[in-house]
């Protein structure tokens, strides 16, 4: 171990373990310090990565040299592709993981990278003299100096579980919380806030009984992940699904006053949209029943996760509220559901690059920055790591814009919008996302893992070769002709009207209804051999939505020229003519980079940016 | 820093208002103002009469009013001063203020800019200011008020929160499309886009009648040569304003005259009789006689009764035949013929009825779909454009990303006219327009 690092990354999961990683990989000396080592990358709520809008940001992760693709892929042991019939902007992948694999594969991965340190310590404090941030104070192994540090602790600050009315102090089941560091933070003029997050019970699988329940299998063809993977790695399981009834809400509307959010007992907010189940009682009275799917957490633990039965209720009135569903009559309560409330740090504090406004080469990634979810948490531990490197080489750091990837949205919406519960992504925030999809990351963002070195060679390379392929087809496609029987036979096949003359592979893939899937099944294109599944897939949607993206381009353009009207971070909003005092207050408070950005802060109106045009205009700055 | 300008009509008149606008613009005013009650301070909103002295020189006797902050028509602190009405007190008035050092003359449209930047009006409301101003006719008037006191922007915000909410439908099952959820079928949202496209649509068709409550009826005299054209814009306008002779061709200009008839404006153009001529000015008259016809809301076209065989059609739009010398022979009328005599005056009163009946419907009451601004009218075209897309994407069966990205970009461009999306553009556009003190 050495006595000053490049970086010191505080925590060990799913921020954490990216910044570390990215900023090793881009040749640095990385410090990652854990409370506890057996933890690593833990998945403390669902085993499971990706799903809506989150499989983008695995993708991207992916493209941009993260790890968490490749972890998923590596101990996925059932991988579902989700809304295949649907448009392509939800199609997603989700990759139910062995928690303990997922844990100890990226434990490997790290332990094995060179310039890359573990320890296993607690961070009390850190070295900041004149804004400036130098290392962490540490119990045991004191002051160790770093050029940039990087505050990934999750929901560890000054965490609370509440089970019921009992309230244990504690970053998750059986975790000690991090008792100092957000005061030691707050003493450095830094504001904290409370949120809430929930998990369901785990339960044991030998009591419950599966007949008669919906039983969710992996895809018969598997696409991971990763670029780099092509098949999964372990054996597949299912899941399995049933319902709450009646019953089980008669039993939860009873207890209300007995959990600690109904009861005023936690201060924080908790997230609208992966609700515990008394607040779906609560919120949804009318709907006689909700889904329950029973995830296994591994190959080898009989732990099953009952997603949808998020909790703080006591244990008693759980087990009694749950055994009232089908298949679930018997339950034995492995762990039970619980609430956890925590310190984070509302993110107008940050800028986009994650690097903290108060104090030079300081930045925060992940749940500390008010998100929920493995992917949200990953997505910004990459982008704090990559940016922290950038730092200490002096150059300019790597940002990107809602019009290039969710990551970009994520950010940006973390520092302008005004979170009051855990935020996590979705496919509303992105409004470009005909552009952002979840299978076209490395068309998005290749040039920028090839900017920054992110991948190796071989990738780069592979990458590249697949897109120039892509790119190429659509081109082909027009002198794939097909005559008019042959034509008509395949439009009956499927359905469709029949026609007066023949046609080419190109007008055929424009059709809605006609999708290269229906193409290839019918050998339509007999080249088809020498591409990959996935390139014609890509090539299809390139024809397909050609007048769509062209608009959506059209608005990008316009969405672009207020966001290059950059506003400067000395900007003195209270002197500007005609503009309200909140106004100036909150864009004083966030700085943000430009005109765009400013008409995206939460209680800033269009009115007030044509204010803030109008006052440029007249300082003759644009 | 504080803005003062005359905010009355420049020129001589019985009184001319010099308005300011910016803290500290009443403690200004009042130090050049000598009248003992002035010397106790002052109250706001009250009138005060005093005489107005520069450097030991009395100026003028002048009236003023002080509005306080959140009160005036700015939304800053004010002042007016009532002048006597001569273009020299008004210049040594601003030459006293603009010597101060916190004050400086006011750009064009800088005080309605500033009401904009208080948060007092929208960017709509802004645009009828400068039409308010302009009015000219009661119906003018009329519209240009209805528009500033938001009736446009109320009919048009329900628009846009009606495309939100589809927007919002649509996104919600986006975020959901993994859950057992229950979602509006497409035939409802397409009946949805296509109500939306309905009050778009009456917008559309309102802006010729909207234009014309702003800009008055276009009315053309045309006719052959000599049939009396000129006598009939002297007689509507009761002068002798276009010089008349018995010599074909003499009107070899157009001629722009208005009047007010049932509060509406009429503006009458005198065309050169249209002939076959060698005359260069004469034909070149003739050339912008056609383009006047073809703008025209409604043409006179005058026949001199006595002569009324073999008249060469017209094409225009709405015609009222004319039949002129009705003194010497009267003709039958018809719903879009009159006789008329320019000599006697005779049925002229009911000529200026008939235009304005046949131009306005009967209902003659303003609408607030009566938009009258070129810039609104585009701005919906291409919204009902971006509509109309929508509903060919959702009868195409495309799925939400694609219908939302049609109905975005509609919201985006109806953004434009609430104020909802804003660009440096759209900004200088409006503001640009105004004269100094409005």
């Amino acid at each position: 171990m050495h006595k000053k690092y490049d970086i010191a990354v505080i925590g060990g999961g799913h921020a954490g373990v990216e910044a570390a990683l990215i900023g090793a990989k881009m040749g640095k000396k990385v410090l990652l310090i854990t409370q506890n080592i057996d933890q690593t990358a833990q998945m403390s709520c669902n085993p499971a990565i990706g799903g809506l809008a989150k499989s983008h940001l695995v993708k991207e992760i992916d493209i941009l040299g993260g790890l968490m693709g490749v972890a998923a892929d590596r101990s996925g042991i059932q991988f579902k592709t989700l809304n295949r019939s649907k448009g392509p902007a939800v199609w997603a992948l989700r990759v139910q993981s062995d928690k303990k694999e997922y844990s100890s594969f990226v434990r490997t991965v790290l332990e094995s990278h060179t310039n890359l340190d573990i320890i296993q310590d607690e961070v009390s404090g850190l070295v900041i003299k004149n804004g400036v941030c130098s290392g962490v104070r540490t119990d045991i192994n004191g002051i160790i100096h770093s050029r940039a540090v990087i505050i990934c602790s999750g929901t560890f600050l000054k965490a609370v579980i509440h089970i019921g009315k009992k309230q244990i102090p504690s970053g998750r089941l059986g975790e000690k919380s991090a008792e100092r560091l957000s005061k030691h933070l707050r003493d450095n003029g830094f504001e904290t806030q409370r949120l809430k997050t929930g998990t369901p019970p785990r339960i044991a699988g030998g009591s419950m009984d599966f007949s008669g329940m919906e039983i969710h299998g992996s895809d018969d063809i598997i696409i991971p992940f990763s670029f780099r993977n092509k098949k999964s790695f372990l054996r597949q399981v299912p899941c399995f699904m049933t319902y709450t009834n009646e019953k089980t809400h008669s039993i939860i509307a009873k207890n209300l006053d007995k959990t600690a959010l109904f009861s005023g007992r936690i201060k924080g907010t908790g997230p609208r949209y992966c609700p515990s189940v008394e607040d779906k009682v609560f919120r949804f009275s009318d709907k006689p029943s909700h889904r329950l799917f029973l995830e296994p957490e591994g190959l080898y633990t009989n732990e099953y996760y009952i997603n949808g039965f998020s909790s703080s209720l006591p244990v008693d009135i759980q087990k009694k509220a749950l055994r009232t569903v089908k298949g679930l009559e018997r339950a034995h309560f492995v762990r039970p559901a619980y609430a956890i409330e925590y310190d984070y740090f509302p993110a107008y504090q940050i800028k986009l690059s994650l690097e903290t406004r108060n104090v030079e080469n300081l930045y925060m990634a992940g749940q500390v920055n008010g998100t929920s979810g493995y992917e949200e948490a990953a997505a910004q531990g990459l982008m704090a790591g990559i940016n922290a490197v950038l730092k200490i080489d002096g150059k300019d750091p790597f940002i990107l814009g809602r019009d290039e990837a969710y990551t970009g949205v994520l950010i940006d919406d973390l520092i302008t919008k005004d979170i009051r519960e855990p935020y996590r992504m979705f496919t509303s925030l992105a409004e470009y996302r005909l552009e952002l999809r979840h299978d076209n990351a490395d068309s998005r963002l290749l040039k920028y893992s090839k900017k920054y070195g992110l991948l190796k060679i071989r990738e780069l390379n592979f990458l590249k070769k697949r897109l120039d392929k892509i790119k190429n087809l659509p081109e082909i496609f027009p002198s794939v002709k097909i005559k008019k029987d042959r034509l008509n036979a395949f439009l009956e096949n499927n359905g469709l009207e029949r026609t007066e003359e023949g046609s080419d592979l190109f007008r055929l893939l424009k059709r809605p209804q006609i999708s290269i899937e229906t193409v290839l099944k019918d050998g339509l294109f007999e080249e088809s051999g020498n591409y990959s599944y996935y390139e014609l897939k890509q090539a299809e949607m390139a024809v397909k939505y050609e007048g769509y993206v062209k608009r959506q381009n059209d608005m990008i353009k316009k969405f672009r020229k207020n966001e290059s009207i950059k506003l400067p971070p000395d900007t003195d909003y209270s002197k500007f003519k005609g503009l309200k005092k909140e106004a100036a207050e909150k864009l004083d408070r966030v700085k943000p980079v430009s005109v765009g950005q400013a008409g995206r802060i939460a209680g800033i109106s269009p009115a007030d940016v044509s204010v803030i045009l109008i006052n440029l205009k007249a300082a003759g700055k644009i | 820093m504080i803005i003062a300008a005359l905010a009355s009509a420049p020129g001589k008149a019985g009184i001319s208002v010099i308005r300011l606008s910016g803290t500290g613009s009443a403690e200004l005013v009042r130090k050049f103002l000598t009248s003992k009650k002035m010397g106790k301070g002052f109250e706001y909103n009250r009138l005060y009469f005093s005489p107005f002295v520069n450097e030991g020189e009395f100026i003028d006797e002048v009236t003023v009013v002080f509005f306080e902050e959140g009160r005036s028509y700015t939304g800053e602190e004010s002042a007016e001063i009532f002048c006597h009405g001569s273009p020299i007190v008004v210049k040594r008035i601003l030459e006293a203020l603009y010597e101060v050092k916190e004050v400086r003359e006011a750009e064009p449209g800088e005080f309605t800019q500033r009401r904009f930047m208080n948060g007092k009006i929208d960017l709509v409301q802004a645009e009828a200011v400068i039409d308010l101003i302009n009015a000219e006719s009661d119906a003018s008037y009329t519209a240009s008020k209805e528009q500033l006191e938001g009736g446009l922007s109320d009919e048009l915000r329900k628009i846009n929160d009606k495309l939100i909410e589809l927007i919002s439908i649509l996104e919600l099952e986006l975020d959901f499309a993994d859950e057992d959820l229950e979602f509006t079928p497409k035939n409802e949202i397409a009946g949805k886009v296509e109500n939306a496209l309905e009050v778009i649509g009456k917008f559309i068709q309102g802006y010729k009648t909207g234009r014309i409550f702003r800009d008055g009826i276009r009315v053309a005299i045309a006719g052959e040569v000599n049939v009396g054209k000129s006598s009939l814009m002297n007689r509507l306008l009761k002068s002798d304003r276009v010089i008349v002779t018995d010599v074909a061709g003499t009107t070899r200009d157009t001629i722009e005259e208005k009047i007010e008839v049932h509060g509406y404006l009429l503006r009458l153009f005198d065309t050169a009789g249209i002939r076959e001529t060698s005359d260069i000015i004469e034909s070149e008259g003739i050339m912008r006689s056609k383009k006047i016809l073809e703008e025209a809301d409604i043409v006179l076209q005058v026949i001199d009764s006595t002569k009324a065989e073999n008249i060469q059609e017209i094409k225009a739009g709405k015609i009222i035949k004319v039949y002129n010398k009705c003194d010497l022979k009267e003709l039958p009328e018809e719903t879009s013929s009159i006789n008329v005599s320019c000599k006697t005056g005779q049925g002229i009163d009911e000529l200026k009825d008939l235009i304005v009946k046949s131009v306005i419907n009967a209902d003659l009451t303003y609408k607030p779909y009566y938009i009258s601004n070129l810039r609104h009218l585009n701005i919906l075209k291409e919204t009902a454009t971006q509509l109309e897309q929508a509903k060919v994407s959702i009868s195409e069966s495309q799925t939400n990303e694609v219908v939302i990205l049609d109905l975005r970009q509609a919201l985006d461009t109806l953004g434009e006219l609430t104020g909802e999306t804003t660009s440096l553009d759209i900004i200088n556009n409006i503001f640009g327009n105004f004269c100094i003190g409005k």
